[in-house]
């Protein structure tokens, strides 16, 4: 099923979350001087179109690879892809299964496999299995 | 921001925290273009497999 995941993540709450992060672990929150641009970009043309899951989990991705700020951009990333699997109706031991392969997706550390099993799921994603 | 915006925000930035020792803080995947993540371990799991037990064995009784 595609639909907008990502509507209500505009490019501010993005930058409040990193913020908050940054600020959590006194790190600087800053923007970078050459992800930036690329990252906010590549977010504002595609968070509000609608996407296959995987999509909007490989969107996060690539974000976390431009690096739009100077720390910690990959929990904000993972953080974000990890909230949208919490629409899922799956049992706790799944849903925690799911949430680990979207992670490690955003990470860059998934395997082929993981991959694989992501985008199955992704595919066959039915409005009946998501919460209201 | 909407409330449900706000909502979302604090979602995520509780997770984020419980995520965050396993992430570098430096952006080690645009440097490099390998990502990297420290192993979770199966603590989470087992917890999450012990309470389902759990709820299972109270269901029954």
């Amino acid at each position: 099923m595609r639909t907008a995941w990502l509507e209500a993540f505009t490019w501010e709450l993005v930058i409040a979350a990193n913020a908050a992060l940054c600020q959590a672990k006194g790190a600087l929150h800053q923007p970078t001087s050459d992800g930036y641009e690329p990252a906010r970009n590549l977010w504002e043309s595609r968070h509000r179109q609608a996407m296959w899951l995987d999509e909007v989990v490989d969107l996060c991705r690539q974000c976390h690879r431009l690096a739009p700020f100077c720390n910690f951009n990959g929990n904000t990333f993972a953080a974000i892809a990890r909230q949208l699997i919490q629409r899922l109706r799956l049992p706790a031991d799944q849903a925690h299964i799911v949430r680990s392969w979207a992670g490690h997706i955003v990470a860059g550390t998934a395997d082929e496999a993981e991959i694989i099993q992501f985008r199955q799921l992704s595919r066959g994603l039915t409005a009946e299995k998501l919460r209201k | 921001m909407t409330s449900t915006q706000r909502k979302l925000l604090h979602e995520v930035v509780r997770d984020g925290l419980k995520i965050q020792s396993r992430f570098s803080a430096a952006p080690v995947y645009a440097i490099t273009g390998q990502g990297s993540l420290k192993s979770e371990g199966v603590a989470t799991l087992q917890q999450i497999k012990r309470n389902l037990k759990k709820r299972r064995a109270n269901s029954v009784a």
